[in-house]
């Protein structure tokens, strides 16, 4: 009987999320609030507006839905970059040192740059130099040119671009930074595709959740103290080529991803079960650390066919008994049992639970609404979705046991440590101390065991470099 | 096996802790019937006034104290006076017996409870759970010694006998004591007061390789009771005590509560030393 540890890991992208520039700015035109201008928007005298890189002072008050030529305005300055804006939808401007700018409606000069590029830069189009199009230069053939957010192939020489003279080799280009800082750069958004430096590049979503990442660390931690242990991940994304030995197997998540837009990336969850190459498997959840040998507990596992703990226990060591994060649990009755690790091995019962996961994933708003009529999730949890899969099948006496308190892990959620006081973040309460021997430290309390660490930032501790055993 | 208690008693000018431990001690020789020896910076005159009560009497130079510590004498009342806690371990150094039991004199032994102690195969025991007699009060100041730092034990009772754990241990407590602004940094401690309690708990911590799994002592047999001095210990007749306990949201208000063969933990001194002065 092959015993492995599988994690679900699935990156959290963001396609279209716009990083603001960290300019140094010095204010200008002090004590004018200039709004951008909308013309969905009435405008009354004396208001300031921005409009196509203009300020301008109306003189007029004016009605809903008026084009802005009609409008009665006075310039007040040219040449202004809109950098910043509470509405994000906006198309912002790239800026640079001494440009007159406005941010969240105020105006100022750049005095010193954010020059970094917040983003991957991935080369698309590679080989070819794009020049920007200026008025009056002519164009030779095969040569590149943006002009007006288009890459243009030059089909024969000419000052002019057009159906003509050039075929169209891609479209929604945005010029990001030039030689020439006298253009006008726009401000991109990760996915965009942009011209930086005359080559065409496209801007990696960011990373908000790196679940890849946790299940490195995670693996080499198992790795570190569970000598020969067989992991595998299931994953789409791509695990970094260093880490790859980490893991006896990367499979793909299989019947196409339930997840790509959710944020928690746990509706794949009950793929698990189709998915491991083991005939007993324990899963993860990818923020969790192991800072010892578990591999005694395959023994114990052997008396259940699915288990899961119920009792959680606080960083010092305490079992968890607050229900701040479980008020779905106690009051719809469901069994407390948490799916940060959990273990199942090929049976009958098994195949049950996960039908049932699969069924409640697949539609867990009719399921939540018919079984969960009080304190009713807004989102998919794995923990409640399996919950409910254990009390429907009325099968928790069989995997689960509440006299076990050693089989479970340190749940490092906030409001359960026993603290009177408390942050967003645990870690604003507790300092973390790891050091080179995988010893771990919060606070005054030495940790052992397996971490749920929760908070992505926890990883920024620790050097994977430092774990990796294998 | 000698077995025997030790107290500690260094006045303050304030309160008389040799007449406490004298009190102590009659109690525990009525209800443990075991000797007791005293450690004082105040010698001549526990012995002027003890009667014979102690076992031995170990004088330690007398030391003062920048410790300064809030006394209430009930919920209406209270003096700022100075806490002469230090050096506890001497108990552990010059206790004259093999099996020790080392008690805060404003102990109020009722029971013959603590000579269980006699019988158990460990050398090192103290309170860690405690209960206030009052049953409904906050306790949680006691679970922990600040909000996220380590497991609460009280040095109000300590069992211990000489071994090389416990030499491990007690200097521990002194190196702890003699750097407390580390530890109290370290430990998350915010008054600058230096309490038994917490060098004691912070010393079992580290024994216990900075973990919560305590695997150096046990608790000792019976239950740690103890009165805040918001309360008011109103009388003692054999091994029945009365109290005054604070109600917690009506200041000056009290409940009357009894308690009968329960040893008990009265932290309002004052109230204790009327009833020593009316015997």
């Amino acid at each position: 009987m092959s015993k492995g540890y599988v994690i679900v890991a699935q990156n959290n992208l963001d396609y279209n999320y716009r990083i603001v520039p960290n300019h140094n700015l010095v204010p200008q035109y002090e004590g004018i609030y200039v709004d951008v201008w909308y013309k969905e928007m009435p405008y009354i005298k004396g208001q300031h507006i921005y409009n196509n890189g203009s300020v301008y002072k109306v003189n007029k008050t004016s009605k809903t839905s008026t084009n802005f030529e009609e409008l009665d305005l006075k310039l007040i300055v040219k040449n202004v970059r809109l950098i910043d804006d509470e509405n994000s939808k906006l198309d912002f401007h790239r800026a640079h040192k001494n440009d007159l700018v406005l941010s969240n409606n105020k105006l100022y000069t750049i005095n010193k740059q954010d020059t970094k590029i917040p983003y991957e830069l991935t080369s698309i189009y590679k080989g070819i130099h794009v020049d920007v199009y200026y008025d009056n230069l002519e164009y030779i053939t095969n040569q590149h040119v943006l002009k007006n957010n288009i890459v243009y192939k030059m089909t024969r020489d000419s000052t002019i671009i057009d159906d003509s003279t050039a075929e169209i080799i891609v479209t929604d280009i945005k010029l990001y930074e030039d030689a020439n800082k006298s253009l006008w750069f726009e401000d991109a958004t990760a996915g965009d595709n942009v011209l930086y430096y005359n080559h065409l590049f496209q801007l990696e979503p960011v990373v908000f959740d790196d679940y890849i990442k946790q299940a490195c660390y995670l693996a080499a931690s198992l790795h570190k103290f569970n000598a020969n242990a067989k992991i595998s991940v299931i994953t789409n994304d791509k695990i970094p080529e260093e880490y790859t030995k980490l893991f006896d197997h990367i499979i793909p998540i299989p019947y196409g991803d339930a997840a790509a837009n959710s944020i928690w990336k746990v509706e794949n969850r009950w793929k698990v079960y189709h998915s491991t190459p083991y005939d007993e498997t324990v899963v993860f959840d990818t923020d969790m650390f192991i800072l010892q040998d578990i591999s005694s507990w395959w023994d114990y596992f052997d008396n259940y066919e699915l288990y899961f703990t119920t009792q959680v226990k606080t960083y010092r060591d305490k079992l968890v008994t607050s229900d701040a994060y479980r008020k779905t649990f106690v009051a719809n009755n469901l069994p407390n049992i948490y799916t940060g690790m959990y273990y199942f091995k090929k049976c009958k019962i098994a195949d049950d639970f996960f039908d049932m996961l699969e069924l409640i994933c697949k539609d867990w708003e009719i399921f939540y609404e018919k079984f969960l009529p009080k304190d009713t999730p807004f989102n998919l949890s794995i923990d409640v979705a399996s919950a409910l899969a254990i009390m429907i099948l009325g099968i928790e006496d069989k995997v689960t046991n509440k006299q076990n308190t050693e089989i479970t892990f340190t749940h490092m959620k906030p409001k359960i440590q026993e603290w009177r006081r408390y942050h967003d973040s645990w870690q604003a309460s507790l300092g973390v101390y790891f050091d080179q021997n995988t010893e771990l430290k919060l606070g005054n309390h030495r940790q052992s065991g397996i971490l749920h660490y929760t908070e992505s930032n926890f990883l920024d501790n620790i050097e994977i470099e430092s774990i990796l055993n294998v | 096996m000698t077995k025997g208690v030790v107290l500690i008693a260094n006045n303050n000018g304030a309160v008389d802790y040799v007449k406490q431990a004298i009190y102590c001690a009659k109690r525990i020789e009525k209800y443990l019937k075991l000797p007791v020896t005293l450690i004082t910076d105040s010698y001549n005159y526990a012995v002027e006034i003890s009667n014979d009560i102690f076992d031995k009497i170990i004088s330690t130079d007398y030391k003062t104290s920048n410790n300064n510590k809030i006394y209430y004498d009930g919920a209406m009342s209270h003096k700022i006076i100075m806490f002469k806690n230090h050096s506890r371990t001497v108990a552990y150094y010059n206790t004259p017996y093999d099996q020790t039991i080392l008690m805060d004199t404003d102990y109020l032994v009722s029971s013959d409870m603590l000579n269980n102690c006699f019988d158990m195969t460990t050398d090192l025991m103290m309170y860690k759970d405690s209960y206030d007699i009052s049953n409904v009060r906050d306790v949680s100041e006691f679970e922990y010694i600040s909000d996220k730092s380590v497991d609460f034990y009280w040095a109000t009772v300590v069992y211990f006998e000489k071994s090389k754990k416990n030499d491990i241990y007690f200097n521990l407590i002194d190196h702890i004591e003699e750097n407390w602004k580390y530890y109290q940094n370290m430990y998350d401690i915010n008054s600058n007061l230096f309490r038994n309690d917490f060098a004691f708990s912070i010393a079992l911590h580290i024994m216990n390789g900075f973990t919560s799994n305590n695997q150096v002592s046990i608790q000792l047999p019976g239950k740690h009771y103890y009165t805040i001095d918001k309360d008011v210990l109103w009388s003692v007749k054999d091994n029945n005590m009365t109290f005054l306990v604070h109600k917690k949201k009506y200041e000056g208000q009290y409940t009357l509560l009894s308690t009968t063969g329960l040893d008990v933990h009265v932290m309002n001194k004052f109230s204790l030393e009327r009833i020593i002065n009316n015997e």
